[in-house]
């Protein structure tokens, strides 16, 4: 009797003491279950294979890191890897029966594609896969940043930045009178496209835009879509508008605007031009406009 | 029969203990951090110095796989002392700014991988292991060793390592990641 009390003491206590240490040993996979593994290595160049119409390309992407020589682990401060000098070269794989056993593992994962190695100056070597029916001589290594880059991102970065000409609002007669037509027309640029480049990490990406059309508003109402910019005097412009009215109860002046829809397209390295959002740019004068009076005499 | 019960309880409890401890994995022992399936016959010396009768893959593997040992313990104790043995060029840079790193943030890392090498290429001084890993590693507090996030899934990842034969050892030059 003396002897079952202790045991079921021990055995109470086994127990607790096992679920405790079983909850304790499972807590942090219940509290934190979507936590994100830690990486090994993080820093780690990519390596990738894109294909295009273009060819293939094998992309290396460097991180990077806030690294100090190897030789002074104590120093500090961020320095991006200088990967300008690299060169790099691919070529099929060669190997002999050490490798068959990898090959035979690793080829379904990869169907339709041989390995090449990339072989860079400053000694990385990696194995890749590329498509079967790739032309080696069509076959390039780019070396750049680790982020993978779009060049449809950075065409739109472009895109954004073109440098738009200053352009002006011209009319004839400088100021307008009721019911007689007021020729327009864009001054300062001629409608031809305006173009910029950029290359980044091997990637060159060039952006054109070109005026599609042009949307005015005279400012009574009054609009007009064109495609042309119309023409300086003493030229007929086809961007014409009679007013009905004077300015005077506008403010004395009338605001006209020209919306300008650029079209806009961009291409990488030198290949096949590829569609772009379009953008639009406004430009506003002021345009007086007056009314003629007639004036009876005796004469 | 009173020593019989108190025999059997003692035993139990022995055994819970023994459970305990192997579900544990060691707890806070600087040599169980790195969980790799590969970890085991692990040279114990710096380095993989080539040895007669081995031939260049083995050594090639063991030096690799030694590699991993050096890093997980380099990344677990916040330590980066011997990273030097076993690394060399861009790859010690990395690790070496990848400690620091740590530091910085006040966090130390248990790495849990389950290795899957190949060597795929030797040359003179220069070979390749192709290795596709599952990770599971995470961070740990510096200190007590405890975890600080415990994924409830792994990630598989592919690199490719490239090692140098430097004074007669096999070093880790560098590596790529097949990117996702």
């Amino acid at each position: 009797m003396k002897v079952s009390a202790l045991g079921k003491q021990l055995y109470v206590l086994l127990v607790v003491g096992l679920i405790t240490s079983l909850l304790a040993l499972a807590t942090p996979l219940i509290a934190d279950a979507d936590d994100p593994v830690y990486t090994p290595d993080p820093g780690s160049p990519t390596i990738s294979v894109k294909s295009s119409n273009d060819g293939v390309t094998i992309y290396i992407g460097i991180t990077n890191t806030s690294s100090g020589s190897s030789g002074d682990p104590s120093s500090s401060g961020g320095t991006a890897p200088d990967y300008s000098g690299w060169s790099c070269t691919a070529s099929m794989m060669t190997g002999g029966l050490d490798v068959l056993a990898w090959l035979m593992a690793e080829a379904p994962l990869h169907p339709g594609a041989v390995p090449w190695t990339v072989q860079c100056s400053d000694g990385f070597f990696g194995v890749v896969w590329v498509p079967t029916d790739a032309d080696p001589a069509n076959v390039k290594v780019v070396v750049g940043p680790a982020d993978p880059i779009d060049p449809g991102t950075i065409a739109a970065e472009l895109r954004d930045h073109l440098p738009v000409p200053d352009v002006t609002i011209s009319a004839n007669p400088n100021v307008g009178l009721v019911a007689l037509p007021s020729w327009f027309w864009v001054d300062g640029y001629d409608g031809s496209p305006i173009r910029a480049l950029d290359t980044l990490g091997g990637v060159t990406v060039e952006v054109e835009i070109a005026p599609q059309h042009y949307s005015w508003s005279f400012g009574d109402g009054t609009t007009l879509e064109t495609t042309s910019p119309g023409r300086p005097y003493p030229a007929v412009s086809d961007v014409r508008h009679a007013y009905a009215q004077s300015s005077l109860g506008a403010g004395g002046v009338f605001a006209v605007t020209v919306e300008v829809r650029f079209s806009a397209r961009y291409r990488v390295n030198g290949g096949a031009w590829q569609s772009l959002n379009a953008i639009t740019r406004s430009f506003t004068r002021d345009y007086p406009v007056q009314q003629l009076q007639s004036v009876l005499t005796n004469n | 029969m009173e020593t019989q019960a108190r025999l059997a309880l003692t035993s139990a409890l022995l055994v819970v203990c023994i459970m305990l401890v192997a579900c544990d994995g060691g707890g806070d022992d600087a040599n169980s951090q790195s969980s790799t399936s590969t970890s085991t016959a692990l040279p114990t010396t710096p380095g993989a110095t080539p040895t007669a009768g081995a031939s260049v893959k083995d050594e090639v593997s063991a030096a690799y796989l030694h590699y991993w040992n050096v890093y997980a313990n380099a990344v677990y104790n916040l330590d980066p002392s011997r990273l030097g043995d076993l690394m060399t060029g861009p790859r010690l840079d990395r690790a070496l700014a990848e400690v620091r790193d740590l530091k910085h943030q006040g966090r130390a890392v248990k790495i849990v991988v389950e290795n899957r090498p190949v060597v795929v290429h030797v040359e003179d001084t220069r070979a390749v292991v192709s290795d596709e890993y599952e990770n599971r590693s995470h961070f740990i507090d510096p200190d007590t060793k405890q975890p600080l996030t415990s994924p409830s899934g792994g990630e598989v990842i592919h690199d490719q390592v490239t090692l140098a034969l430097v004074d007669g050892i096999w070093k880790v030059f560098d590596s790529v990641r097949e990117a996702q």
